[in-house]
């Protein structure tokens, strides 16, 4: 590799490291300005309640999901019992539900509009008791939505790492006499646990971020409060404090996953897995009886609602609009994915490539873009946008003009950051799974790097590649506050209009875009849960 | 495979931008508004239809328009914001985004204590903020005034909204400006003091709540229940009928209303474009539409309100303070409803 | 003929500042096969990624055809040198058939050219009837054979083969070694063979160790 095309490569991936960085440290940056009167008063009013809610809510939704989410796989990969590989898949389902639309239509159940309320009214003319009975908009309401939204991906990480074990490792703690509970905490624990650390963090990250269900639950939470600072008491220096203790919770929760994973390596994938037998268990109703439960209040109910609100609103239905939110969430979502995997294609080629630890070192800085939520984002790119575009227009003297603002790229910027820690991460380490020896063996054969990239790379990567590409689909296509703080004129996604229906109570119109939604989610779900289900069943 | 790999990631994206890229058009106005996109959509059709310029729309809340305009500075290519409560429009021109216009069309056919006095913002049409209430359980003595939901004998009858909506800082605002900040803060203490429940839902949810008995006593936007009257649902109807609408101080300074508008950007590009929306949603053709859809009432006397809002009263007394006042102490209002425990 | 085809000239290796490879001396004969042994992290396969040229040496000289390669300044480039190597891990794409992958070092040939040579590789080391299936489809060694056609494709004067075999049974390595054997004699390459079994060593005319 001649020095030039090293500067050059050096200089592409310092370019999207600022772009990275700008954002991120132009909020740290804020907190030593002075503070201001809005400061106090968020002090003194709602900071406790800011802290004390997210603490609240993190601690129990991380616990309620790292249970559920385990204890499901154990029984799925260790127990046979009637219909066990139906629920191995249902199981999975609210990873296509996203957690606002979870959030309306259980808000919307017992509301004159929703199910329980109408059933139960017309057959009992229990309406109003219903309605009086329970009220979900609450913490505890947030800590449900949020638990039956997520345990999914602790669930999932969860199947692998238990199915690639032979089943001789139980069998010997059998013969040593471990009873079922010891098997479960002395081996079946330790080997998931990086498993379950991975998929718990990912939980508390998402929880952190979520803004629209917080919001409409009328809980206050950071991602609340960073909104609330930034728009409604228009105070900046506040938000972007909010924003960095958001964020310092953030690096810290994830400099944490890192130690305690510490050396060991995740369990390979494509290593053998052994066939085995599962066990019959004596208690099997009630297995069949708690599956059913959690896959029927984690996305058969949803549907029941949904198909109920359906039926309520068609006639008002305008075809044509949801039609052009279809199209314009599809083409946002399919071109955001497209471009952050060209992207991270290249930055995890350089850095194959020329190996130095600067390329290695912006690969780590990419993969945190996830951990920023999406809220603090918006903020943090929308300020730097518009002093640069000042400046450029002072600098080169002509009439202001809107240069970035407001426009695709910056929506595309901001989904850049974010969500490229997605392919980043299934992208390097496809291409860590490649041998050196390709790469000498091209070279050896006379081929460019670009024509070693092109031929033998890229061909190898394929699948990684569209499944990164699927996985960037549906985290875009359902996105909610980057979208609707940055995107252009006449521009609405499927979830600005949910949010908007939800915002005007408007609940039984969510029925349609809302089903399509979840359509658009559920798609890729069934792909990518194929592939895991089927690996872990031979 | 290689190029089906091109096609996918390299041609299409290209293709995609530069369809965006081309999209301009001759004559345009940028829109942002915080009114829902379907109640304007007729409006706007009519206007594009009869002066052939095309208005590009972006919703999102009030704050964050505003705050965007900021943001976007002389680049913002907002020309026009229209939104709800003076309270958002005062606090526009004071951040100084909005400018004075010159029309006198605009003048004209905007009252004046509708509009900036300044001529930054103008009115587009009225609401009313007033008691509703559940006839079975409560006696319309007991609630006169806005006052009265702080009394003691309203203890755990009373749902409100969160105080994060404009509609409540402008009510907090308006008897702040007539009673002072300590009663002001004594009244909101007094009504979280009442609450049946933490506010949630809207205005809507709240009457709602009055009909199905999780409360007696609300305060809520007339519109709105003029959308239920109206309603193709049976179940709306009937709640309609087992809900009372009250304007309060009636026998002293009249009740709070709050008007919709806009102001054009103090950065517009499109000014004349813009002036001439305004002036066609202040005209007579808009304002029946308006006002009817809507359930509102229209900006000028000589337009017929709908039947639906003449069955509550009309005309009745309105609180003719200087609308501007509700912006002034809106952030004071805002500050109150913390300190009290108003979520 | 019996000129030099490969010289190696006090040449020191270092990786990572850790010297692998110190002062190593080594003349190969044009036609001959050599068995380099020694045990693992000897160094032989730095040795032979230097003599391929997938790495720069530190000091010392490297000739192939007594013309310098690498002066441990200046390196010629891999594609230059005419070399084929075989890695331990044999490196098959495993998105292309048996035939694609023979075929892969060919590419400034015809349609046509590539179809003879490979087919003519395929018939010497006995995999024509899996020419059309895919890596994961077929043997260990006959992946061993696909990798050997591979790299012997373009017609390098030297092949260097690093502990292909190591993963082989006795049985099988058997009749692998006499086919190379045979094929480069017929190719007339010049071969370098890394190690560490005697046995393997032994099949070959020339054994040092490392």
């Amino acid at each position: 590799m001649s020095n030039k095309t090293d500067t050059l490569n050096n200089s592409l991936t310092l370019i999207f490291v600022f772009i990275f960085l700008v954002p991120v440290v132009f909020i740290f940056l804020n907190i030593f300005s002075e503070s201001s009167e809005v400061w106090l008063h968020i002090q003194t009013y709602l900071l406790q309640d800011y802290v004390m809610n997210s603490l609240i809510i993190v601690i129990f939704v991380a616990a309620f999901t790292v249970i559920i989410g385990t204890s499901l796989a154990w029984i799925v990969s260790m127990y046979e019992f009637p219909g066990v590989n139906i629920f191995k898949w249902l199981l999975i389902l609210p990873m296509a539900i996203p957690t606002y639309v979870n959030g309306y239509i259980y808000s919307g159940l017992n509301e004159t509009s929703g199910l329980l309320f109408n059933v139960m009214d017309y057959y009992f003319g229990l309406g109003p008791y219903v309605y009086n009975l329970y009220d979900i908009q609450n913490i505890y309401g947030v800590i449900f939505i949020m638990t039956i939204s997520l345990y999914p991906y602790v669930y999932l990480l969860c199947l692998p790492a238990f199915a690639n074990h032979s089943y001789s490792v139980f069998e010997v703690g059998k013969s040593l006499g471990l009873n079922t509970y010891q098997r479960l905490t002395k081996i079946a624990l330790p080997i998931v646990r990086p498993a379950v650390v991975a998929g718990v963090s990912f939980v508390i990250m998402e929880t952190l971020a979520e803004y629209a269900t917080m919001e409409y639950f009328g809980v206050p939470t950071f991602a609340t409060g960073i909104f609330r600072a930034w728009f409604v008491l228009g105070d900046e220096v506040s938000s972007f404090r909010l924003s960095s203790i958001l964020l310092t919770l953030v690096f810290f929760l994830i400099y944490f996953e890192e130690m305690s994973r510490g050396k060991r390596k995740f369990d390979n994938p494509t290593n053998k897995i052994y066939e085995r037998k599962k066990e019959v268990p004596k208690n099997k109703t009630q297995l069949v009886i708690l599956c059913s439960l959690i896959v029927f209040f984690g996305s058969i109910l949803q549907f029941f609602q949904i198909f109920y609100w359906i039926s309520y609103s068609l006639e008002r239905l305008n075809i044509l609009f949801i039609f052009e939110l279809i199209t314009s969430s599809a083409s946002i979502a399919l071109i955001g994915a497209i471009v952050i995997v060209l992207f991270t294609l290249n930055i995890a080629f350089i850095s194959r490539v020329t190996k130095n630890i600067f390329t290695r070192l912006s690969i780590k800085i990419f993969s945190l873009g996830y951990a920023i939520p999406g809220v603090v984002l918006a903020v943090g790119i929308i300020t730097p946008t518009s002093y640069m575009e000042k400046a450029i227009s002072s600098v080169l003297d002509y009439p202001p003009e809107n240069l970035l603002s407001g426009t695709f790229f910056l929506l595309l910027i901001a989904y850049l950051v974010r969500f490229s820690t997605i392919s980043i991460k299934t992208i390097d380490s496809g291409f860590n799974k490649i041998s050196s020896s390709y790469d000498l063996l091209a070279s050896s054969f006379g081929y460019s790097k670009l024509q070693a990239l092109i031929r033998v790379h890229l061909p190898i990567l394929l699948p990684t590649i569209s499944s990164a590409t699927i996985l960037l689909f549906v985290d875009i296509v359902k996105e909610l506050p980057m979208t609707l703080i940055l995107r252009p004129f006449n521009f609405n996604t499927l979830p600005v209009h949910l949010y908007e229906l939800a915002e005007a109570e408007n609940l039984s119109s969510i029925g349609v875009p809302g089903l399509i939604l979840i359509i658009i989610c559920l798609i890729p779900v069934i792909i990518l849960s194929k592939g895991i289900i089927k690996n872990v069943r031979h | 495979m290689f190029k089906k790999f091109i096609y996918v990631y390299l041609v299409l994206p290209a293709v995609f931008t530069t369809g965006c890229l081309s999209s301009a058009v001759a004559e345009e106005v940028n829109l942002y508004t915080a009114r829902k996109e379907h109640l304007l959509r007729p409006l706007i059709d009519i206007f594009e239809k009869d002066t052939g310029i095309k208005v590009n729309i972006l919703t999102a809340k009030t704050k964050v328009l505003i705050k965007k305009i900021l943001d976007e500075g002389e680049n913002s290519p907002a020309d026009l914001l229209i939104t709800v409560d003076a309270g958002n429009l005062h606090d526009a021109k004071l951040k100084n985004i909005s400018q004075k216009i010159d029309s006198k069309l605009l003048n004209q056919l905007v009252p004046k204590n509708l509009r900036d006095m300044d001529g930054h913002w103008y009115g587009l049409s009225v609401r009313s903020r007033v008691i509703m209430y559940n006839p079975a359980a409560i006696n319309p003595e007991e609630i006169m005034n806005y006052e009265n939901l702080a009394d003691g004998n309203l203890a755990g009858r009373v749902c409100i909204r969160s105080s994060s909506n404009i509609y409540n800082q402008s009510l907090l605002a308006s008897i702040l400006f007539h009673n002072g900040d300590q009663a002001a803060l004594d009244w909101a203490k007094g009504v979280v003091k009442n609450f049946s429940r933490e506010p949630k839902g809207n205005d809507r949810g709240q009457m709602t709540a009055v009909v199905l008995g999780k409360c007696d006593v609300t305060i809520a936007n007339t519109y709105y229940l003029g959308k239920w009257i109206s309603s193709k649902k049976e179940t709306e109807k009937s709640y309609a009928k087992q809900i009372k609408v009250l304007f309060p101080n009636q026998d002293n300074r009249g009740s709070h209303i709050n008007i919709s508008g806009g102001f054009v950007t103090r950065n517009a590009k499109n000014k004349a474009n813009a002036i001439q929306l305004l002036e066609f949603l202040a005209g007579d053709t808009a304002q029946e539409i308006y006002a009817r859809k809507n359930h509102e009432y229209p900006i000028r006397q000589d337009i017929k309100v709908s039947e639906i809002v003449k069955s509550w009263g009309y005309p009745f007394k309105m609180d003719d303070m200087n609308l501007t006042n509700l912006g002034r102490l809106n952030d004071e209002a805002g500050k109150i409803f913390d300190i009290a425990g108003w979520k | 003929m019996s000129d030099t085809k490969l010289k190696l000239e006090k040449v020191n290796i270092t990786l990572d500042s850790k010297v692998v490879l110190n002062n190593v001396n080594l003349e190969v004969i044009d036609g001959d096969i050599v068995s380099l042994m020694g045990s693992s992290a000897s160094g032989k396969t730095s040795l032979i990624r230097s003599i391929a040229g997938f790495h720069n040496i530190t000091s010392g000289y490297i000739y192939i055809d007594e013309k310098i390669v690498d002066d441990s300044k200046k390196r010629e480039d891999v594609s230059k040198r005419n070399v084929g190597v075989i890695f331990q891990d044999l490196a098959l794409f495993p998105h292309l058939t048996v035939r694609e992958n023979i075929c892969f070092g060919l590419n400034t040939l015809s349609k046509k050219q590539q179809f003879d040579r490979a087919e003519k590789l395929e018939e010497i080391l006995n995999i024509v009837d899996i020419k059309h299936r895919y890596p994961d489809q077929i043997s260990g060694g006959q992946q061993q054979r696909v990798a050997i056609a591979r790299a012997i494709a373009p017609g390098p004067k030297l092949l260097l083969l690093d502990e292909p075999f190591s993963a082989l049974d006795y049985e099988l390595k058997d009749g692998l070694m006499n086919d190379i054997k045979k094929l480069i004699k017929s190719e007339k390459i010049t071969a370098i063979l890394i190690t560490h079994s005697a046995e393997e060593a032994f099949k070959c005319q020339i054994k040092l160790r490392l």
